[in-house]
C-alpha cells in the first residue's frame, strides 16, 4: 500500500525540516517520493504533520499500577479511572493524542512478566519497560566487593530476563533503608547493612550502563523526592554524575527550596541553570496538573511518608525484593499553596531549560497528573496568554514563590516535535522513530490547528501507526497492536550459576522463575519484543 | 479420535458447540461467566467475551480475595511479598490454623537476628486478636502472658510479618491486623502477608484489573464495567434465579450446576453430572498448555510451561475467543 500525505506543514527537526511538503509511506515505512501514483492520498492543508509521539516515562502497567486500579474502585466505575485506566483505554487515549510509543519506567525484575503481559494487551502503541535495580542486596554485594564486571553481567541478565530497554534506579538505597526502619535517606547517607552511599550506587550503575553500551542513560529517581529544600539533593546529584550521562526523572519533584513564610518555594531557576550547564544531563519534568490522581511509585520510603496526605484516605504499601512500592491517591488543588507552587515549578523548568533535546515532556503519569492532561500542558507551553489566565487563578502567595509570571517563552512546533518525538527516540536509541526521514517507521500524527490548542492535541486529526490509519479525530479506525522494545547486551554466562546459588540461599527459588518467555506475551505468533542494538 | 464437545450429552465437533454457546449467550437476558480454575490468558479472553455479551464475570474463590481487597480499599494496608518475608523477617506471626508453618531458619539477609515464629489460633481467635491489637496500641488492659509476650515480640522485631488467610478469618479480623501493623510501623517495621486464594483467583483478579480497572464481580450489563461484590456474586445470582445462562470454566462443574442453563469449559477428566447443556473440552493450564498463573510462593505471576503441550485440546482462552467470534456472528445476523 502506497500512501501520500500532502499539503500539511511537515515538522521534522531530526532533519531540520519545517515547511509544507509531502510524506510518502509504503507499508510500514516512510519512503522517498517513488515516482508512482499513491494507492491512497490524504490532503491535509493547514495541518501539522509530525512523527508519532514518544512518552519516555508513564506508569501504565505492572503490579503497582494494577494495585492502584484495585485500590480505587469508586473512581473506576463507568468512565472514570483516577489516573490508572485499564490497558485498553490507555492505548486508545494515547493514540488519539498522536502518541505511538510509551515507556513504562519502573518494573522490578520479579514482576516483569505481569508488566509485559499487560503491555501486550494495550492496543495501538509500542511500549517498553525500564528494569529497576539499585535497592537489592545482590547489587550491594557486588558493588561492595568491587566486582564491576559481575555487576554488569547481573544487570544484563536482568535486562534479558525482563525484556527491558534500560535501567532505572529509584531512590537508590532508600528502599533498602526503609526495610531497616529509616524514615529519610539522602545522597550521602549510608545504606544500612550495605556500607554504601546512594552516590556510590548511582556511580556504579552509571558505569554498568556505559559498560553494557545501553543507549538510554541511567534513569534516576533521586533521593528526597517531594521534600522542601530537596533542590540541594538534585544539584548534588548532577554534580555527582561527574560529566557522565544521567537522566533525572520527573525533575519537578526535586526542585523545591525553603524560601518564604511557608518554607516551600520553587528552586527551578537554580536547577534549570545547572541542567543548562551540564550537557551530560537529560531530564523529564513530571509536571503537576490540577485534579484527582493517584501516585504510584517504587520509592517505598517516600510513599510510606506520604500516607498522611492520601485523598481519598487510603493507600497500599508493598515491601518487596528490590524496591516494592506505594500507592497513594492524591488530589492536586489549584487553590492549595503547595500544589500551585508545584504546578508553577514544572512550567518554569520547561521554560528555563533551553535545549528541547534534553528536557522531556512528562507528568510522571499519574504522579503529577494523568497523561490525559497532556493536551492542556502542551497548550500552556505554546501559549503565554493561556498561561497568564491559569496564573491568575492560583494563590498570589504561591506565585510569589516562583518566577513563572516573568517567563514569556512560547514553545514553537519544532521545539514540541523535538521534545516529544525526535529527542525521545534518540534518548532511547531508536533510530527509525521520532522522525519522518526515509526509512522511518510510519508512525505519524497530524494535528489540525485551532483556537483551542488543547482540543487539537487531545484528538489528532489523523494518526498512522506502522503505516496504518488507526485514529481519526479520536475515533479508532483500525485496531492495531504494536510491539515491545528491549536491549540485549551480552553477558558472561557464569553469572547464571552465581544467581542460581544466591536465589536458592536467599529466596529458595530459581532465578529463572521470573523470566519473561516470549510465548507468554506473543500475539498471533509474532515475536513480541524487538531488539534495540547497544552502542559499540 | 477424542471427543471435542457435547451438546445435551451427545458428542459433537467443537465448532457447533462453540456456535451453540454463542447462541445461548446471545439469547440470554442476564448471562454470567464464572471462573473455577482459570489462567490469566483465559481471564483476558473471558472478559472480552463478557464485554461482548454484556455479561457478568466472577471467580468461584472471589469472596476471600475480595475480603482482603476490601480492607485495602477501605482503609489501606502495608503488605510484603512471600520472598521478602523469607529473606528478611525476624518475627512471623501466623494467624489461624489455615496458613502453613513458616520456616524458623534465620532470615538469609539478616541471619544474626534469628527468627521467631509464633501462631495465634484456636478458640476465641477474634477476641484475642482484638486484645493483641489493644496491647500493641498501648491500651491499659490485662491480657494473658502468652498474648503479652506475643505483642512484645512484635514490638521488638526489626522486620515482623503477620500472615493470615481470608478463607479463615473474617474481614473485621483482617482490618484489626492491618491496624495493628500500621501502629507497629510507628517505631519498627511490620507487614501483612495475606495468603492468596485457590484456583488462581489472585491471577484472575490481576487480569480483571488490567482489563477493566476492577476486580472480579464485574458486569458489562450496561455496556461499561461496573463492580459490585454482593450483587455480582455468581452463586447468589444462580441460586436467586437472576442469571439465566452461565458459562463456567473450571476443573470440574460448579456446586450449583443443575440450577441454571450451563455451558461448561472443562477438561476431559471432569465429572459431568448433572450434564450441562453444552460442554467444550478444554486443556488444563500449565499441564496441557502453557499458562500464566499466580504463584503463591513467589507472590507474582509466572509462566508455567506445559511439559507435554496438547495439540488436540485447546486452552480455554482459544475457546472463549471463538465463542466471542460466534457471538459477534449472532449479533450481526439479528
Amino acid at each position: 500500500m502506497l500512501t501520500l500525505i500532502t499539503g500539511g506543514r511537515v515538522v521534522d527537526p531530526a532533519h531540520g525540516r519545517d515547511g509544507t511538503g509531502e510524506v510518502w509511506i509504503e507499508d510500514e515505512r516512510v519512503i522517498a517520493p517513488p515516482g508512482r501514483a499513491p494507492d491512497r492520498r490524504f490532503d491535509v492543508p493547514g495541518c501539522i504533520v509530525l512523527a508519532g509521539g514518544i512518552d519516555i516515562h508513564s506508569h501504565i502497567a505492572g503490579a503497582n499500577v494494577n494495585t492502584a486500579r484495585l485500590l480505587l474502585p469508586e473512581l473506576h466505575d463507568g468512565a472514570m479511572f483516577a489516573g490508572a485506566p485499564p490497558g485498553e483505554l490507555i492505548g486508545h487515549l494515547f493514540a488519539a493524542m498522536g502518541y505511538t510509543m510509551v515507556v513504562e519506567p519502573a518494573i522490578s525484575p520479579h514482576v516483569a512478566l505481569q508488566a509485559q503481559r499487560e503491555l501486550a494487551a494495550i492496543p495501538f502503541i509500542d511500549k517498553a519497560i525500564l528494569g529497576v535495580i539499585g535497592n537489592d542486596d545482590l547489587c550491594f554485594r557486588l558493588i561492595r566487593a568491587g566486582e564491576t564486571t559481575a555487576l554488569a553481567d547481573y544487570a544484563a541478565r536482568m535486562l534479558a530476563g525482563s525484556g527491558a530497554l534500560g535501567i532505572k534506579t529509584i531512590n537508590p538505597g532508600g528502599a533498602a533503608a526503609f526495610r531497616e526502619n529509616a524514615r529519610s535517606f539522602s545522597l550521602d547517607d549510608e545504606v544500612p547493612r550495605a556500607g554504601l552511599s546512594s552516590r556510590a550506587l548511582i556511580r556504579a550503575l552509571q558505569g554498568v550502563v556505559a559498560a553494557l553500551g545501553i543507549p538510554h542513560p541511567l534513569h534516576l529517581h533521586c533521593n528526597n523526592l517531594g521534600l522542601p529544600g530537596n533542590v540541594e539533593t538534585a544539584l548534588a546529584t548532577i554534580a555527582a554524575a561527574e560529566g557522565e550521562r544521567l537522566h533525572l526523572a520527573h525533575l519537578q519533584f526535586y526542585s523545591y527550596g525553603r524560601e518564604g513564610p511557608r518554607k516551600f518555594s520553587s528552586a527551578a531557576p537554580r536547577l534549570a541553570a545547572a541542567v543548562n550547564a551540564a550537557p551530560n544531563i537529560t531530564v523529564d519534568v513530571g509536571q503537576v496538573m490540577f485534579g484527582q490522581t493517584v501516585t504510584i511509585s517504587s520509592d517505598v520510603l517516600r510513599q510510606f511518608g506520604a500516607r498522611g496526605q492520601a485523598s481519598p484516605r487510603k493507600w497500599a504499601i508493598l515491601e518487596a525484593e528490590g524496591n516494592g512500592g506505594g500507592i497513594v491517591p492524591y488530589h492536586y488543588r489549584r487553590k492549595n499553596f503547595f500544589n500551585a507552587v508545584q504546578w508553577a515549578t514544572g512550567l518554569e523548568l520547561f521554560l528555563l531549560i533551553h535545549d528541547p533535546w534534553r528536557v522531556f515532556f512528562t507528568t510522571d503519569h499519574p504522579n503529577g497528573a494523568p497523561f490525559t492532561a497532556y493536551p492542556d500542558l502542551l497548550a500552556l507551553l505554546m501559549d503565554r496568554d493561556l498561561r497568564a489566565r491559569w496564573i491568575s487563578e492560583i494563590p498570589a502567595e504561591a506565585l510569589a514563590m516562583t518566577t513563572l509570571p516573568e517567563l514569556t517563552r512560547e514553545y514553537d512546533w519544532p521545539e514540541i516535535a523535538t521534545m516529544t518525538r525526535a529527542a525521545p527516540a534518540r534518548l532511547l536509541g531508536l533510530p527509525d522513530r521520532g522522525h519522518l526521514g526515509v526509512g522511518a517507521r510510519a508512525d505519524i500524527a497530524i494535528y489540525r490547528p485551532q483556537a483551542d490548542k488543547a482540543a487539537m492535541f487531545r484528538n489528532a486529526a489523523l494518526v498512522f501507526k506502522d503505516g496504518e490509519l488507526i485514529m481519526r479525530e479520536g475515533v479508532a479506525m483500525k485496531r492495531h497492536f504494536g510491539r515491545a522494545f528491549a536491549v540485549r547486551p551480552g553477558f558472561d554466562k557464569a553469572i547464571e550459576s552465581r544467581l542460581a546459588a544466591y536465589y536458592e540461599e536467599v529466596f529458595g527459588v530459581s532465578h529463572t522463575a521470573f523470566d519473561v518467555a516470549p510465548e507468554a506475551i506473543a500475539r498471533n505468533g509474532k515475536d513480541p519484543i524487538e531488539s534495540v542494538p547497544c552502542l559499540s | 479420535m477424542m471427543v471435542e464437545a457435547l451438546i445435551a450429552g451427545a458428542p459433537v465437533a467443537r465448532a457447533p458447540a462453540v456456535a451453540a454457546a454463542g447462541w445461548l449467550l446471545g439469547a440470554s437476558a442476564n448471562p454470567l461467566i464464572v471462573a473455577g480454575m482459570m489462567d490469566c490468558g483465559a481471564a483476558e479472553a473471558a472478559l472480552d467475551l463478557a464485554r461482548a455479551a454484556r455479561a457478568s464475570f466472577d471467580h468461584e474463590n472471589a469472596a476471600a480475595a475480595l475480603a482482603d481487597l476490601d480492607v485495602m480499599r477501605q482503609a489501606g494496608w502495608l503488605v510484603v511479598t512471600p520472598l521478602e518475608a523469607r529473606a528478611l523477617a525476624d518475627c512471623v506471626l501466623l494467624v489461624g490454623s489455615d496458613v502453613a508453618d513458616f520456616p524458623s531458619t534465620p532470615p538469609p539477609l539478616a541471619p544474626e537476628r534469628g527468627r521467631k515464629v509464633m501462631r495465634l489460633a484456636g478458640d476465641n481467635l477474634m477476641a484475642r486478636l482484638g486484645l493483641l491489637r489493644a496491647l500493641i496500641g498501648g491500651r491499659a488492659i490485662t491480657a494473658d502472658p502468652a498474648l503479652a509476650a506475643l505483642a512484645a515480640a512484635l514490638r521488638a522485631a526489626h522486620f515482623a510479618v503477620v500472615h493470615w488467610s481470608a478463607e479463615e478469618i473474617p474481614p473485621l479480623a483482617i482490618e484489626m491486623l492491618c491496624g495493628m501493623i500500621e501502629t507497629l510501623n510507628d517505631t519498627t517495621r511490620c507487614f501483612g502477608l495475606p495468603q492468596s486464594g485457590a484456583n488462581n483467583v489472585a491471577g484472575v483478579t490481576q487480569a480483571c484489573a488490567w482489563k477493566t480497572g476492577l476486580p472480579p464481580r464485574v458486569t458489562f450489563a450496561r455496556g461499561r464495567a461496573e463492580h459490585d461484590p454482593w450483587r455480582l456474586d455468581a452463586a447468589r445470582m444462580v441460586v436467586g434465579g437472576e442469571a439465566d445462562v452461565v458459562l463456567w470454566i473450571g476443573a470440574d462443574l460448579p456446586p450449583w450446576a443443575g440450577r441454571v442453563r450451563l455451558i461448561s469449559l472443562v477438561p476431559a477428566t471432569a465429572t459431568l453430572a448433572p450434564m450441562p447443556e453444552v460442554v467444550i473440552f478444554t486443556g488444563r493450564p500449565g499441564i496441557d498448555h502453557h499458562a500464566i498463573l499466580h504463584d503463591p510462593g513467589l507472590g507474582a505471576l509466572t509462566f508455567q510451561r506445559a511439559a507435554t503441550p496438547s495439540a488436540e485440546i485447546p486452552p480455554a482462552a482459544a475457546t472463549l475467543a471463538a465463542i466471542t467470534g460466534a457471538l459477534a456472528g449472532e449479533m450481526a445476523s439479528c
